[in-house]
């Protein structure tokens, strides 16, 4: 919706300019502006190279288009032209910023590495090579899956920029780093191309491909409706498909996700559809953003709930044929906008979706060091070190608490078994996969070589918490040192798609490829023989 | 001859022998005599001193003892003459009868003999000597004068003195001492009354204040012309010729030191009336004056001068409240200043003085509040940090200082009133951190290592055992005593816990029952000490980070000070020492960065991440402000440089209230338990002290009502200075007398004492009778403590005078004494009248003003009941939170306790004033309980160092503020304004009370 009110605002100032000698044809300037914010590059190609050579409008919108296809420095050059060539009156300012930020997206680019598969093109600093290959292959299997769903399938290469840290991408969006840090966004879909940070930027990594996943979702659905999708819609289908890469459609809500939406059931506190509108990033908090969130995911569940993903093919297609939203959603459901969302709310409420107060929110934790290959989110420990001093809300949580720090103090002492005993003592008093425990005394477990025992204790907390890498890792180590690649296999690829940069995790995927003869074993032992000689 | 030498030899040595006994007879009986003359001379001169007061006894007993002395001499004299001569011959008769005329014969021949008046008896002489001398061979006769019934004269004489004596002071006891002291004395003015005509009558005075003073001028008709009056004042002295017609008229001055001085005086003649006299002179010393008149047939002076004495302009009073004597301080804060200063006709400048160790004395010039010229009073906050300018304090050092006025006299100049010394200590600090480190480093590892062989079952059974026992001997070696200095009080009392507790343990586990009976109470013994251990290890690192957030804060604080001062600068040489000391806090600042940097690294493992606030001080980009600083200063861009600062602050007051932060979670998170219950008190604390509030002002506003109801009665007040006005008079008079005797107690408390005297007289004529009490009670405290002071003097005199070391009090001791008593009595009464008054003035209370009281006292009884059990609960000490609560909060709870049950007394007898003041004092008493209960949260248990609580000024504890006084609410009045049909009065009394 910020697109869209950016790109009226656009239209609007080129109206203005009527009476200025154009070069280039207003309404057609509009037009190509609306088909670049659409990712439709190549339906404004045309009209962008019949005005090129045009002085002052021309050249602007044609800055603009090289922008667009990633000719950065081209783009900066020709802004400046168009600028220093005058004529664009009140389009002055907004040429000078795409001027900066061609110039700055050109600069923090140089040197990328580019890798390419069939339908994309990533680009990556050195230090994110590592992430490349598994990078495109998981976009390659989302696109085939997220195109089906939606119906769309864009011509190549879609554009995917890495980058290092959240600073480069304040650079090279519209985004600051404060506004970065504190709605924890760390990805977006602008300009016809994907962006994210690279997830050596965090401490402990973070489901960095379902989130590229999750920003195609956004690219496909602005193509295919021409950017007319709502924000709220544009979430709700981009949540529900952003794990398609690796699961069938309509997956469960994560259980953070859950609680949050059973808190929201619990207090009476639920986001209006209208409140998420023009941003979520408006919300006040980022537990109302969190829960506006699991409300769309659980909308657009409602929305395809025995209808499949036609339904979204349905939606998006009235939307683009001008429908509004309403009507668009009655076209599926049957229901007006405001019946929806009451049968919405009743759906949720009949959910019975489950508190785990022990989750919480999740926070994203950025590197402050920049960081290095490897060294993000190690062993698992970061993700689930500042959880033992938070207040403890009963006796029973505090005591628990004490032996979770006690194991810790004799983990990091070498006293393994003295520490498993601690870690079990807590585990008895919570139950067996709590957060604070799981990932802790399966590793501990993991280093007695105590495999059975490592599986039985970090298992279960995946369910719990599914973004968690250090857990998959441990699972997936004990496993393959019982000889079960093939079950391991599943635990060390979700453990590769938060953190790419754990050496446990892609010298075991090597491991596992190589048993089973995976032609991906030669890159992940390379991976794998980088990041463990990495200082 | 032969026979004749022999025998003149014997004779000549049996009377030498004789006469010497001669005289020491005559000794003794004059010793007698003299006891007797000296006795009776005491009893007379002690009858002289007690009944003629002006007889110069010195001198009488001076001509009296010489009197004596030649008359004993004289006696004596004649005495050894006659032992030569006839005397000794009759003494002799007496005791030798048998040779009795041979011998006086032969002492006559002797004599006329030796005289040379003996010619032709020379045979009979021989002859007589030779039968002397045979005689006295033959019959061993001796010579002998009976000693002994003169000294047992002597010593009977010597006994009835001593009982007259005793008699005569049985009887008057003062007799003897008032004599001794009359001699000591020495001669008694005449004070008697020479009856001459006076030649001058009618006198008046006008009296013209020096300028300064503000007061108008003053008309004494009818006047005996003496005066008492400022130094300066101008003084014209009116008077009428008794003596006719007056050729010139002058005015003689006749100081007590110093030359006299002749005025010329005006004389008018009016038609058919004597002449009159004008003259006029300035007060500038005390001493007389008097008229001199020429007329046709001579000259007249006046008999008697008129005595000018001088009223003393005092110097200011200065009274100082400090939060402390000595202050402690273990970084300079701003600190409060409760000020009281007092002149009596106007203040000048007013200082805050100071120094630092031996240097050199500094002055601050500083603004306080002044209601009325006279007075200033108020709170001024002493932005210590200053004192840092030159170089930093090291701890121990101390600053004296003190508070300095001048009052307005421009006549003899100002005069300096200083304030008592006060100290303000650079305490010496230790960081708990430092102190603990090693030792908590070192138990922890041993209690880690004792617990984990234990769970994972390394060693022997025996080696565990003796592991046991070497932990707590540790624990039991760090709480002794001798290692005060080197642990902080919270580690020791954890180790001494734990010692304890391991030591029974270990015992146990040495009990035949064997090691499995204790093994799990050993186990979760170790358990928890190794998160005590924790707990205190990650506190001290937050508390550590938290002191250096504080410390760069103060560092920026100073910054922007000098920064200011920088840019009001107005020579080279002030800015270039200013930038030198921007660049050493700016070093000070990064320095401090790296401090935190580090501290944040080494706490890495031991303290929880969110407790360690990375990310804030990852932003902390101090350096780079730094620099930018010092560019924008090189470049002399000041503004620039202070935006910069600006920046710097508003990043570095995030990152301290993050670190401030994190150390209250961090102890929430240790035992939430104890946290929420003195939360829970906080709040409890705060609520009762704002109902307190709220009675004070309920009840305050009840008693202006009242007081409002009772003045429109009117004319009590007038009626009441009427009645007191006499002992409003005798209680001046009596200060004056007193300032007239000497300077026996304080001249400037006589001062003040009659000063208050007048005040009452104006606070009643004025309606204001809050304003005649507080006068009032200033004044019998004045007399009591003059007059306990006077006694004490007596008492202490009488004591040394039983010991026989003094001559007891003098007369005028025991007179200023009895004279103190009296005004003390006087004192008392007015007090007690004006006491009388106020509550009678309750009687302005209408039905709804009791009924409201009614309800306060209610209100109090139940928030009795609430301070008693937040007593209750402060006091158990078992109860989470409570063991860790300052002892002084204790106290303030229990004194709230009791301010609230008087108050709730005072208002069910419908005294609003009261029970409103002791309803604010203990709402004050509850806050600054809730205050002290909160610095501790901060501090830690007094260890950790609070940069919330470093930046806060130093304030006056409300508890040590004297209670409310009414003069206070005199001035809360001035500013509410008077009732309108008061207004003119009230505005006339002010004008008078600045004058």
């Amino acid at each position: 919706m910020r697109r869209a009110l950016r790109l009226a605002t656009l239209v609007a100032l080129i109206t203005s300019t009527r009476s200025a000698p154009a070069l280039a044809a207003p309404d057609e300037v509009g037009a190509v502006l609306e088909l670049l914010e659409a990712s439709r590059l190549e339906e404004a190609a045309p009209l962008v190279e019949r005005h090129r050579a045009q002085p002052g409008l021309g050249a602007f919108v044609a800055g603009v288009y090289d922008f667009y296809r990633g000719a950065y420095a081209e783009a900066s050059a020709g802004l400046a032209g168009a600028l220093a060539e005058g004529g664009l009156d009140r389009m002055s300012a907004e040429a000078e910023s795409f001027r900066k930020l061609a110039q700055a997206t050109d600069e923090v680019t140089h040197g990328f590495l580019t890798a390419r598969s069939a339908h994309f093109e990533l680009k990556a600093g050195p230090k994110d090579e590592l992430l490349m290959a598994p990078a495109l292959v998981a976009l390659e299997r989302a696109l085939g899956e997220i195109g089906g769903d939606l119906g769309e399938l864009p011509p190549a290469p879609i554009r995917v920029e890495i980058y290092g840290d959240i600073t480069d991408l304040a650079k090279v969006s519209p985004l600051t780093v404060a506004e970065i840090e504190t709605s924890g966004t760390i990805a977006l879909c602008k300009f016809n191309r994907l962006m994210a940070t690279s997830p050596r930027a965090l401490v402990a990594g973070y489901p960095w491909i379902d989130t590229l996943s999750h920003e195609l979702t956004h690219y496909l659905v602005t193509r295919a409706s021409r950017n007319t999708v709502p924000i709220w819609l544009h979430e709700g289908i981009a949540k529900l498909e952003e794990t398609r890469w690796r699961d069938a459609f309509g997956a469960a809500l994560a259980p953070s996700q859950e609680h949050l939406l059973a808190t929201g059931l619990r207090d009476g506190h639920l986001i209006p559809f209208s409140a998420m509108h023009p941003s979520m990033a408006k919300l006040p908090s980022q537990e109302d953003a969190g829960l506006a969130f699991a409300e769309v995911t659980t909308a657009i569940q409602l929305l395809t709930q025995g209808r499949g993903p036609a339904a979204l093919r349905k939606l998006i297609g009235s939307l683009r044929d001008g429908s509004d939203v309403s009507h668009a959603v009655a076209a599926v459901t049957g229901q007006t906008l405001p019946a929806f969302e009451k049968s919405w709310r009743a759906w949720i409420a009949r959910h019975g979706y489950q508190l785990h107060p022990e989750l919480g929110l999740s926070h994203l934790r950025f590197r402050r060091d920049g960081g290095k290959p490897g060294a993000a989110g190690k062993d698992g420990k970061d993700e689930e070190e500042s959880a033992e001093h938070t207040p403890a809300r009963t006796p029973a949580e505090l005591r628990a608490r004490g032996h979770v720090r006690l194991g810790t103090m004799l983990r990091s002492r070498g006293r393994l078994a003295a520490a498993a005993v601690e870690y079990e003592r807590a585990q008895a008093i919570w139950g067996v996969g709590h957060p604070e425990v799981a990932g802790r005394l399966g590793r501990t477990y993991l280093s007695l070589k105590s495999w059975d025992r490592a599986i039985a204790a970090a298992q279960p907390g995946i369910a719990r918490r599914p973004e968690s890498a250090g857990l998959r890792v441990t699972v997936g180590r004990a496993l393959l040192e019982k000889n079960d690649a093939a079950g391991a296999r599943p635990f060390l690829e979700g453990a590769l798609a938060v953190n790419p940069f754990d050496p446990a995790t892609r010298c075991g995927l090597a491991r596992v490829y190589e048993v089973l003869a995976d032609p991906r074993a030669v890159p992940e032992r390379a991976a794998c023989t980088v990041l463990e000689a990495a200082p | 001859m032969e026979r004749d030498r022999a025998a003149r030899h014997g004779l000549e040595l049996h009377l030498a022998l004789a006469r010497a006994q001669l005289i020491a007879l005559e000794r003794l009986e004059l010793a007698a005599v003299g006891l007797r003359v000296f006795v009776g001379t005491a009893i007379t001169l002690g009858l002289a001193a007690a009944f003629l007061p002006l007889l110069d006894l010195r001198l009488t007993a001076a001509l009296a003892t010489a009197a004596i002395v030649v008359g004993l001499t004289i006696r004596f004299q004649e005495a050894r003459r006659r032992a030569d001569g006839s005397a000794l011959a009759s003494r002799l008769e007496h005791s030798q009868p048998l040779l009795a005329d041979e011998l006086r014969t032969m002492v006559e021949l002797s004599t006329a003999e030796r005289a040379g008046g003996l010619v032709g008896a020379t045979a009979f002489v021989l002859l007589l000597r030779e039968r002397i001398a045979e005689a006295l061979d033959t019959t061993p006769v001796v010579i002998a004068l009976p000693l002994r019934p003169a000294r047992r004269a002597l010593g009977r004489t010597f006994l009835l003195c001593l009982l007259a004596l005793g008699t005569v002071h049985l009887l008057a006891p003062g007799l003897l001492p008032g004599a001794w002291w009359a001699i000591r004395r020495g001669p008694v003015r005449d004070t008697s009354v020479k009856v001459a005509p006076p030649i001058v009558g009618d006198l008046e005075l006008e009296l013209h204040p020096p300028a300064y003073t503000g007061l108008p001028p003053r008309l004494i008709p009818a006047s005996s012309g003496d005066l008492r009056a400022l130094r300066g004042t101008e003084v014209l002295v009116r008077a009428r010729s008794l003596v006719g017609a007056v050729r010139t008229a002058r005015l003689r001055l006749e100081p007590d030191s110093g030359p006299w001085q002749t005025l010329s005086a005006e004389v008018e003649r009016p038609a058919g009336a004597p002449p009159s006299l004008r003259a006029r002179f300035t007060v500038d010393a005390p001493g007389r004056y008097r008229y001199m008149l020429s007329r046709w047939t001579g000259s007249a002076v006046e008999p008697e001068g008129h005595r000018i004495e001088i009223d003393p302009d005092l110097a200011p009073r200065v009274e100082v409240r400090t939060p402390g004597e000595p202050l402690e301080l273990e970084t300079l804060r701003p600190v409060e200043l409760g000020l009281d200063l007092e002149d009596d006709f106007g203040l000048g400048e007013i200082f805050l003085a100071y120094k630092i160790g031996d240097e050199k004395e500094q002055r601050l010039p500083i603004t306080v509040e002044r209601p009325t010229p006279r007075r200033a009073r108020g709170v001024y906050l002493w932005e210590t940090g200053a004192l840092e300018r030159e170089h930093p304090l090291p701890p121990g050092a101390r600053i004296s200082y003190w508070i300095e006025a001048r009052d307005n006299d421009q006549v003899a100049g100002p005069k300096l009133g200083r304030s008592r010394v006060f100290s303000l200590v650079m305490r010496k600090t230790a960081d708990p951190a430092a102190l603990d480190r090693a030792d908590l480093q070192a138990l922890m590892e041993a209690t880690l290592g004792a617990l984990a062989d234990r769970l994972d079952g390394t060693g022997s059974d025996e080696s565990r055992h003796g592991a046991l026992v070497d932990l707590a001997t540790r624990f039991a070696a760090i709480a002794r005593p001798t290692q005060a200095s080197t642990s902080t009080p919270a580690l020791q009392q954890l180790a001494r816990d734990v010692g304890q507790r391991l030591s029974r343990l270990s015992t146990e586990e040495a009990a035949p029952a064997g090691p499995r009976a204790v093994a799990d109470k050993i186990i979760a013994e170790l358990e928890r000490d190794v998160l005590a251990l924790d707990d205190l290890r990650g506190r001290r690192r937050v508390e550590e980070m938290a002191r250096v957030g504080g410390e760069m804060k103060r560092a920026r604080d100073q910054l922007k000070r000098l920064f200011d001062e920088l840019k009001t600068a107005t020579s080279d040489a002030q800015r270039t020492a200013l930038k030198r000391e921007i660049e050493r806090k700016l070093i000070e600042l990064e320095a401090r960065m790296a401090e935190l940097r580090r501290i944040a690294a080494d706490a890495e493992g031991e303290v929880p991440d969110e407790f360690l606030n990375k990310e804030a001080i990852g932003k902390q980009d101090v350096t780079k402000g730094v620099d930018s600083i010092r560019e924008m200063l090189e470049r002399g861009d000041l503004d620039k440089a202070m935006a910069e600062l600006d920046r710097m602050s508003r990043s570095l007051d995030k990152l301290t209230s993050s670190l401030d932060r994190s150390r209250s979670e961090q102890r929430e998170a240790s035992d939430p338990a104890a946290e929420q219950a003195v939360r829970a008190l906080e709040n409890d604390l705060a609520d009762l002290s704002r109902e307190e509030r709220e009675v004070e002002h309920e009840a305050q506003a009840i008693r202006e009502h009242a007081a409002e109801q009772a003045e429109r009665s009117g004319g009590s007040m007038k009626s009441l200075h009427d009645k007191l006005r006499p002992r409003l008079a005798e209680l001046a008079r009596r200060a004056d007398e007193q300032a007239r005797d000497g300077h026996l107690v304080d001249r400037e408390d006589l001062e003040r004492m009659k000063a208050r005297a007048n005040n009452i007289g104006r606070a009643l004529d004025a309606q204001d009778l809050d304003e005649a009490q507080a006068m009032a009670l200033d004044a019998r405290r004045l007399a009591q403590g003059m007059s306990v002071q006077l006694k004490s003097h007596v008492a202490e005199e009488e004591a040394e005078a039983q010991a026989r070391v003094g001559d007891g009090p003098s007369p005028l001791l025991r007179r200023s004494a009895e004279r103190m008593g009296k005004s003390e009595e006087l004192a008392q009464q007015i007090e007690a009248e004006l006491q009388r008054a106020e509550r009678s003035r309750g009687s302005g209370l209408d039905q709804a003003d009791r009924e409201r009281l009614e309800q306060l006292s209610r209100r109090q009884q139940r928030a009795q009941e609430r301070a008693q059990d937040l007593a209750r609960r402060m006091s158990q000490a078992d109860q989470p939170g409570m063991s860790s609560l300052p002892d002084g909060a204790r106290r303030e709870v229990e004194g709230a306790r009791e301010s609230i049950s008087e108050s709730g007394r005072q208002l069910q007898r419908s005294s609003a004033a009261r029970g409103s003041e002791q309803a604010g004092q203990a709402a004050g008493k509850l806050e600054a309980a809730r205050k002290q209960i909160s610095d501790a949260r901060q501090r830690d248990e007094s260890e950790g160092g609070a940069s919330k609580q470093r930046d806060e000024p130093v304030r006056i504890p409300e508890g040590t503020a004297a209670p409310r006084a009414f003069r206070e609410e005199l001035l809360d009045a001035m500013k509410r304004g008077a009732p309108r049909r008061f207004e003119e009065q009230v505005q006339r009394y002010y004008e008078d009370l600045v004058r």
